[in-house]
C-alpha cells in the first residue's frame, strides 16, 4: 500500500477542521462576490439566448441538413466527460486504496454533480422543444406509444439520469459526518440546514460500521457505472454508420477521454481554489503531481486512440472511411483538429518531465488548454463527420451561431456559480476522512 | 417497563488512551457500549466486531430487483407494439442489457441509501448521548451497566479527560 504522506507534515487533526470550517465562516471577500455577479451574468446571458431560440425555433441555432447535431451536443459530451474523474477520483480511486484522493475526492464530487446537472440540460435544449422533454422518458400515456429501447439515444437518457442518481446519493451520502461537524458548530437556520443533510449522524462505531458498508458499496456500484455512461455516450455515435462515427474504438476511447478531459478540469479547478482558501498543506503539489500522471496517462490513451482511428481508415481500404479522415486533416475544420492534436497529444507530453509535473502553476496552464482540446475534439468528431458524409451533394459545413455559443456560456456559469456556492457552504475537503488518515497513517497508528 | 441503570460517559481528547482504554473494556463480557469518534477507528472495528453490516443485503436485492425491471420493462413494451423493422427481432435482449445494467446500478444505488438509513437508524432528531465534542477531535465511550459493575468499569475508563457517571431510566427492551 502507499505509504506516502500527502499533507504538510506539520498538518494536525485540529487545523483540518478549521481550516475547513473556516472557510464558511470567513467572508470571502469582493472578489467572491464580484466572480458570483460574473457567473450570474454569464448565466443570464445563456438564458437568454436559450429562450430566444424557444420563441424563434430552431432556425437561430447554426444547425442545418446534414449537420444535425450542433455544439449542443458537442456541450453534452464535453460535460459528461468533465463529470467522470469526479466519480474516478471519488470510487475508483477508493477501490485501490489511493491515499492521495482523501482530500480531493470531494471537490471531484462536487465537480461530477454539477457537470452533470450542465451535461442533462444539452439534449433537452437540442431537441428543441424543452417542454416536451418528458417523452423522453417511458410513461404510460394516452397515445399508447413507449420510447425506443432500441435506440442509442434511449440509453442515453438511462445512463445519464442514472448517473446524475448515484453520484448525487454518493456525493450526499459521503458528506453525512462532515455534516454533523458542521451542524455542531452553527447555531440558527444554518446549523438546522447542515442538520438536514446530517440526518442525526452521532458517530458511533455501529453507524461507522454501516457507512464503511455503504460506501464501499457506493464506490463498487459507481465505478461500473462510469465506464458503462461514457460508452454508452460514445454508442450515440459508433451504432450509426456514419463513416468517422462508425466504430467498435469509440467506448473505450471516449471513456479514456472523459478522464483525460475531467482530470484536466480538477486541477483547473483546485489550482486557483487552493489558492483562494489556503488549503496549501490539505491539498500538496503532491497531488498535482498524481493528477497530472492520471493526465498523462489517459493522454497516451487518447492519442494512441487517434492513431488507431486513422491506421484503421487507411488499412481498412474503405474509401468513405478513407476521405472522411482525409478531410478531417485537412479539410475545413482541420485547423481544429490539428489544435486539438496539440492540446491533448502533444502538450500533455512535457508531463514526462518531473519540472513540469510537480509544478501546479504550469500544469494549470496545461489543463486549461486540454480544456480546449478536448472540447475540440468532441467538436472535430461530431461535425466534421456529419458535415462530410458519403454523399458529396449532401456535403455542408456549419457554423455555431451566438445563440449556441451563448448557452454554452450559460452553462460554464452555472458550473462556476453553483461550484462556488458548494464551497463558500458545504466542506470542501472530507474531513473525517483525512483526519482518519492523519490519525491511523501519519502518527504510526496501529494497523489491521 | 423502565429500569435504572449507570451510565458512564468518558470523554478522550487522546488517541492513543482513547485506544488503551478501548482495549480493556474489549476484555469485559456483554457490555452495552456505544463508541463516539469524528472519523471511523480501525481499532474499535477490530475489538468491537460486529456482524458484517445488513447494507449488502439490500445492495444485493436492489441490483436484483433493477435487473428484472431492466429486462421486464423493455420486453412488456417492445410486445405492445409487435412490428419487425430492420429485420430484427421485436424482443432485442442484447439491447435491454443495456437498460438492465443501468437500472441494477440505480436500484443497487438507491437501496444501499435506504439500507444505510435503516442500519443506522437515521434520520432521526434525538442525538441520543451526543456531544457535540465527538465531531471534533475528541473521542468518546458510554456504557450502560448496572450498579454493581459501575465501579469497576469507571476504574477501568480513568484514563479519560473527562469522567461523568449519572442515574439513566431505560427501557428494558431499548432498540438500540
Amino acid at each position: 500500500m502507499d505509504k506516502e504522506n500527502y499533507f504538510a507534515p506539520t498538518l494536525t487533526a485540529d487545523q483540518v477542521s478549521d481550516q475547513v470550517l473556516l472557510q464558511s465562516l470567513k467572508n470571502p471577500g469582493k472578489p467572491f462576490y464580484l466572480a458570483l455577479a460574473l457567473f450570474g451574468g454569464m448565466i443570464i446571458f445563456g438564458l437568454y439566448c436559450l429562450f430566444t431560440q424557444i420563441v424563434k425555433g430552431l432556425g437561430v441555432a447554426g444547425m442545418n441538413n446534414p449537420v444535425a447535431w450542433g455544439i449542443y451536443l458537442v456541450n453534452f459530451v464535453f460535460w459528461v466527460g468533465i463529470a467522470h474523474s469526479g466519480t474516478l477520483i471519488s470510487a475508483i480511486l477508493f477501490l485501490f486504496r489511493s491515499r492521495w484522493r482523501t482530500s480531493i475526492n470531494r471537490i471531484a464530487e462536487a465537480m461530477t454533480v454539477f457537470a452533470v446537472i450542465m451535461a442533462g440540460i444539452f439534449p433537452l435544449i437540442h431537441v428543441g422543444r424543452i417542454w416536451f422533454a418528458y417523452w423522453l422518458f417511458p410513461y404510460p400515456n394516452a397515445r399508447m406509444l413507449w420510447v425506443n429501447f432500441r435506440s442509442p439515444l434511449n440509453w442515453d437518457v438511462f445512463a445519464v439520469s442514472t448517473y446524475m442518481t448515484v453520484s448525487a446519493l454518493f456525493f450526499i451520502v459521503g458528506m453525512m459526518p462532515d455534516m454533523a461537524v458542521l451542524r455542531d458548530r452553527f447555531q440558527g437556520i444554518r446549523g438546522k440546514i447542515y442538520g438536514l443533510f446530517a440526518m442525526g449522524w452521532r458517530g458511533t462505531h455501529k453507524q461507522w460500521h454501516h457507512y464503511e458498508t455503504a460506501y464501499l458499496l457506493f464506490a463498487a456500484l459507481a465505478t461500473p457505472l462510469v465506464i458503462s455512461v461514457h460508452s454508452i455516450v460514445s454508442w450515440d455515435f459508433a451504432m450509426s454508420i456514419l463513416p468517422g462515427w462508425h466504430s467498435t474504438i469509440f467506448a473505450p476511447y471516449f471513456v479514456a477521454g472523459a478522464i483525460f478531459s475531467g482530470t484536466a478540469m480538477v486541477i483547473t479547478i483546485l489550482f486557483p481554489l487552493r489558492k483562494i482558501f489556503k488549503l496549501e498543506n490539505l491539498i500538496t503539489d503532491k497531488h498535482f503531481t498524481r493528477l497530472a500522471q492520471m493526465m498523462l496517462l489517459t493522454s497516451l490513451i487518447v492519442s494512441y486512440s487517434y492513431l488507431t482511428e486513422f491506421f484503421i481508415a487507411w488499412y481498412g481500404n474503405n474509401i468513405y472511411e478513407q476521405a472522411t479522415f482525409y478531410n478531417r486533416a485537412f479539410g475545413f475544420y482541420g485547423p481544429f483538429f490539428w489544435l486539438m492534436i496539440f492540446c491533448n497529444s502533444l502538450l500533455p507530453l512535457t508531463i514526462f518531465f518531473k519540472k513540469i509535473r510537480s509544478n501546479p502553476k504550469i500544469l494549470f496552464l496545461i489543463s486549461l488548454l486540454v480544456n480546449v482540446g478536448m472540447w475540440l475534439e468532441r467538436f472535430v468528431i461530431i461535425i466534421s463527420s456529419l458535415a462530410h458524409d458519403y454523399n458529396p451533394y449532401a456535403w455542408k459545413n456549419y457554423t455555431p451561431t451566438y445563440i449556441e455559443w451563448g448557452v454554452f456560456i450559460g452553462t460554464i456559469g452555472g458550473f462556476l456559480m453553483l461550484f462556488f456556492l458548494f464551497v463558500k457552504f458545504a466542506p470542501v475537503v472530507a474531513i473525517s476522512e483525512v483526519k482518519g488518515q492523519i490519525f491511523h497513517d501519519v502518527r504510526g497508528g496501529e494497523h489491521d | 417497563m423502565t429500569e435504572t441503570k449507570q451510565r458512564i460517559k468518558a470523554v478522550f481528547d487522546n488517541y492513543e488512551r482513547f485506544v488503551e482504554t478501548l482495549k480493556k473494556l474489549a476484555a469485559e463480557n456483554s457490555l452495552d457500549i456505544e463508541i463516539f469518534s469524528p472519523m471511523p477507528v480501525p481499532e474499535a472495528e477490530r475489538l468491537f466486531p460486529q456482524k458484517p453490516s445488513r447494507v449488502r443485503w439490500f445492495t444485493f436485492f436492489g441490483g436484483i430487483l433493477g435487473v428484472i425491471i431492466g429486462f421486464a420493462f423493455p420486453v412488456y413494451t417492445a410486445l405492445q407494439w409487435p412490428i419487425i423493422t430492420g429485420g430484427k427481432p421485436v424482443v432485442t435482449i442484447q439491447v435491454f442489457v443495456i437498460i438492465a445494467f443501468e437500472l441494477l446500478i440505480l436500484f443497487g444505488a438507491i437501496f444501499t441509501l435506504l439500507g444505510l438509513l435503516i442500519s443506522a437508524r437515521l434520520p432521526r432528531q434525538n442525538l441520543r448521548n451526543y456531544d457535540v465534542r465527538f465531531s471534533d477531535n475528541s473521542f468518546g465511550v458510554i456504557i450502560l451497566t448496572d450498579e454493581s459493575h459501575a465501579a469497576e468499569l469507571q476504574h477501568l475508563m480513568q484514563e479519560a479527560d473527562e469522567l461523568i457517571v449519572d442515574q439513566v431510566e431505560v427501557e428494558k427492551s431499548i432498540d438500540r
